[in-house]
């Protein structure tokens, strides 16, 4: 039953809204729920919701396109050739320990406020997904496959194109989807430690000018933006799964 | 072996000796790209000094109090969710809410709620770090052997018993994994929270670097970092492998 | 007192039309220290039978009672062997921890514990691996050590679901005389489940034979062979042969 789902939030925020009501909770700090609301339908036709989204999922995009790129070129090189796994992979074994937040002010030295820099830094934390997702994919690529392109006189390029990359996009889709749920939330993660732009900062925004029901508002909205995302990542991951695996059975 | 060694150091041997020589020979913007030997001195001032030691224990500690917390409570909410088979009808929407949150996105509420504090930090690394424990608890335990369940209700084990003696034991290995990843969010969390509420600790001293325009100071907190996750997250791992041992051996 | 009485006792899946009739009007008794065994084709239900006793499952119709009073659910007195013994142990939990997992939540100390399971795996011949874990041990060590879990609780009936299903035959020799063995000396009641026509008899004072589809009882038959039984010199008794001829000519025509 899928409305029992909704019982508890229900009850939790209609005690919230009593309690605040009979002055229990004190309004600075836990706004009432009817304000919440009343300051997201503000935020929400003033526009200045709508373009911290936008600006936040513009980097989130940015960098989770530059993270495919290079997560998938690099991947392919990696795991087709193990010379370059050799060569390369234990200096990517290094990086990868790195939190990405650490990176954060070294992007800002290096690019300066903007989305450039908010781009680079989730560009780093989500191309490990798809990297490893990658590797992982072309490893497992058949060898009777690459023998008979080795007789058909293929070189690596068209062999990868052609043989390799089309049996290993299930994978390498599961890694990307992982990548994009990152990339969110590092995303956010930048705006609130640093970058005048998106939702992280309208949050911090809000609550620094002593609007906690704006504040409370966005973080709620934030919520439903990622959870909406996650579940349309989730609908898509069992749809290709359904369709790859009839796929791989016949 | 030596061969794979050798060629695993040829990129970054190459990357850094070109790296050294554009920075001397004045190609590189050092104040952007600061000779790797210099960072090297910065790194080794940090340890020579002792510098290095009490912003490394504070964040240390800081991270380890968020996952222990974040671990402890997700292994007894996943299990009591787990073993009970309507608990989760009623919490799958806000579960399912919470977990994409970005964990960062708390931070305003945490300083409005609790100040600049210890406990605002808590709250957030630990909030952040618990979904990877919460839901591997539910995985395993959703999963665990029916016969093993059917043992323990011959035995007439008390449901405190069973969960403590078979349902939780019998899920260690999802557990064990989602404390893995917790530890590297809880890491991930508490370098922001340092950088964002000034808590004295290795973010803070990368985010100071960067305001006093001081790379070399920067690209070594980067290593410090770098190379305290990958520790600890060996250290997890050691500690899993040992525990695991069951696993492990071999038939005699 | 009998130890275990069945009245009528069916078990249907299902409802309306779909429904399958797993047992139809089962009625036994199981005497006190009776070694029982219950032997019939696939299918006919004798899992199902034996989980009822066990109070895993409950009938559709009819009255399973235990010393008198009915079955409501499992319980330490009724002691289940499983087939899948890999399934029922503990596998991050050495041997002893295995054993001990039926004392806790008791009155020994943790000390205690350890040392009466040792006891009890020294009489079972399993003392040496008593510090391995299940995972290092064959599959007839792995039984055994289920069984020793099985005597720790001091039941005071046994149901084994096919025990030795799943060993050589080799071993399985060894633990139907072990068993035979461990169930005389303490005096318990055993109710024994298997396919094997001439290990039910080998080993029972009664068999009972069930027809399948629905699962009902077919014959019972009173084993009078002496114990202690030899695995040569019983196998190759007159009476044995009568039994087994007559019981096999009974399921071959199921």
């Amino acid at each position: 039953m899928r409305w029992k789902g909704l019982v508890l939030p229900f009850v939790l925020v209609a005690c919230w809204e009593l309690a605040s009501r009979a002055d229990l909770i004190p309004l600075q700090t836990m706004s009432r729920p009817s304000d919440i609301i009343a300051a997201w339908w503000t935020d929400l036709s003033t526009g200045v919701l709508l373009t911290a989204t936008v600006q936040t999922l513009q980097a989130t995009l940015f960098g989770f396109l530059i993270a495919t790129a290079i997560g998938i070129l690099t991947g392919l090189f990696v795991g087709l050739s193990s010379t370059a796994r050799l060569m390369i992979s234990p200096s990517l074994e290094a990086l990868r320990p790195v939190p990405p937040v650490a990176l954060i002010p070294l992007s800002l030295l290096l690019l300066g406020f903007g989305v450039s820099m908010e781009a680079a830094v989730v560009a780093f934390a989500c191309v490990w997904p798809i990297l490893i997702a990658t590797t992982a994919a072309v490893k497992a690529s058949d060898p009777r496959l690459h023998e008979v392109a080795q007789i058909l006189e293929f070189n690596s390029f068209s062999y990868a194109r052609k043989f390799v990359l089309p049996a290993a996009l299930g994978r390498i889709g599961v890694g990307m989807r992982t990548g994009l749920g990152i990339a969110l939330v590092a995303a956010v993660t930048v705006e609130i430690v640093v970058n005048p732009r998106g939702l992280g900062y309208s949050l911090i925004i809000a609550q620094q000018s002593l609007h906690p029901d704006s504040m409370y508002a966005q973080l709620l909205w934030v919520g439903v933006i990622g959870s909406t995302l996650n579940y349309w990542l989730m609908k898509f991951d069992h749809r290709v799964l359904r369709l790859y695996a009839g796929r791989a059975l016949r | 072996m030596i061969k794979s060694v050798a060629l695993s150091l040829v990129v970054p041997t190459l990357l850094l000796a070109a790296w050294q020589l554009a920075a001397s020979g004045g190609f590189l913007s050092v104040a952007y790209f600061p000779a790797p030997s210099r960072t090297f001195d910065a790194l080794w001032g940090l340890i020579a000094t002792g510098a290095l030691w009490g912003p490394l224990g504070a964040t240390s500690l800081r991270m380890l109090e968020g996952w222990i917390l974040a671990s402890i409570l997700g292994i007894g909410l996943g299990s009591l969710i787990g073993s009970s088979g309507s608990a989760m009808e009623y919490l799958q929407p806000i579960v399912e809410f919470l977990r994409p949150l970005p964990a960062s996105a708390i931070i305003p509420a945490a300083i409005l709620l609790f100040g600049l504090s210890n406990e605002m930090a808590l709250l957030v690394i630990s909030f952040g770090s618990i979904w990877p424990v919460l839901l591997g608890t539910l995985h395993g335990i959703s999963a665990i052997e029916p016969r093993l369940k059917e043992v323990s209700a011959t035995l007439e084990m008390s449901p405190a018993s069973y969960l403590y003696r078979v349902a939780i034991p019998s899920a260690q290995v999802d557990i064990f994994t989602g404390m893995r990843i917790s530890l590297a969010i809880a890491l991930i969390l508490t370098v922001v929270v340092e950088m964002q509420a000034a808590q004295p600790g290795l973010g803070q001293n990368i985010l100071l670097a960067q305001r006093m325009y001081r790379s070399p100071e920067l690209y070594a907190g980067i290593v410090v970092l770098g190379i305290f996750g990958a520790c600890s997250d060996r250290i997890l791992t050691a500690m899993e492998m040992r525990l695991m041992r069951w696993k492990h051996v071999r038939k005699r | 007192m009998a130890k275990m009485e069945l009245n009528r006792v069916s078990l249907s899946y299902g409802d309306g039309k779909g429904a399958r009739r797993i047992l139809d009007n089962i009625n036994l008794t199981i005497g006190s220290g009776e070694f029982v065994s219950i032997i019939g084709p696939s299918g006919c239900g004798k899992t199902t039978l034996l989980r009822l006793m066990g109070g895993l499952v409950r009938p559709s119709t009819g009255t399973l009672l235990f010393e008198g009073t009915e079955i409501k659910g499992p319980s330490r007195q009724r002691a289940v062997v499983f087939q899948d013994y890999g399934k029922a142990l503990l596998p991050w939990r050495p041997v002893w921890a295995n054993v001990a997992l039926a004392f806790e939540g008791g009155k020994l100390t943790r000390t205690q514990q350890k040392a009466s399971s040792i006891d009890l795996l020294r009489s079972m011949k399993l003392e040496h691996v008593s510090e391995q874990y299940p995972g290092q041990l064959s599959g007839g060590m792995q039984q055994r050590v289920q069984i020793a879990r099985s005597l720790a609780q001091d039941p005071r009936i046994l149901l084994m679901d096919e025990p030795f299903g799943a060993l050589d035959a080799m071993t399985r020799q060894q633990l139907q005389d072990e068993v035979s063995r461990i169930v005389r000396e303490r005096n318990i009641t055993a109710v024994f489940i298997t396919h094997d026509l001439e290990e039910a008899i080998y080993l029972g004072d009664r068999v009972i034979a069930l027809a399948a589809h629905p699962g009902r009882v077919l014959e019972e038959i009173n084993v009078g062979l002496s114990r202690p039984r030899d695995q040569l010199r019983t196998r190759e008794h007159p009476e044995f042969l009568q039994h087994r001829h007559k019981l096999f000519v009974l399921l071959r025509e199921q």
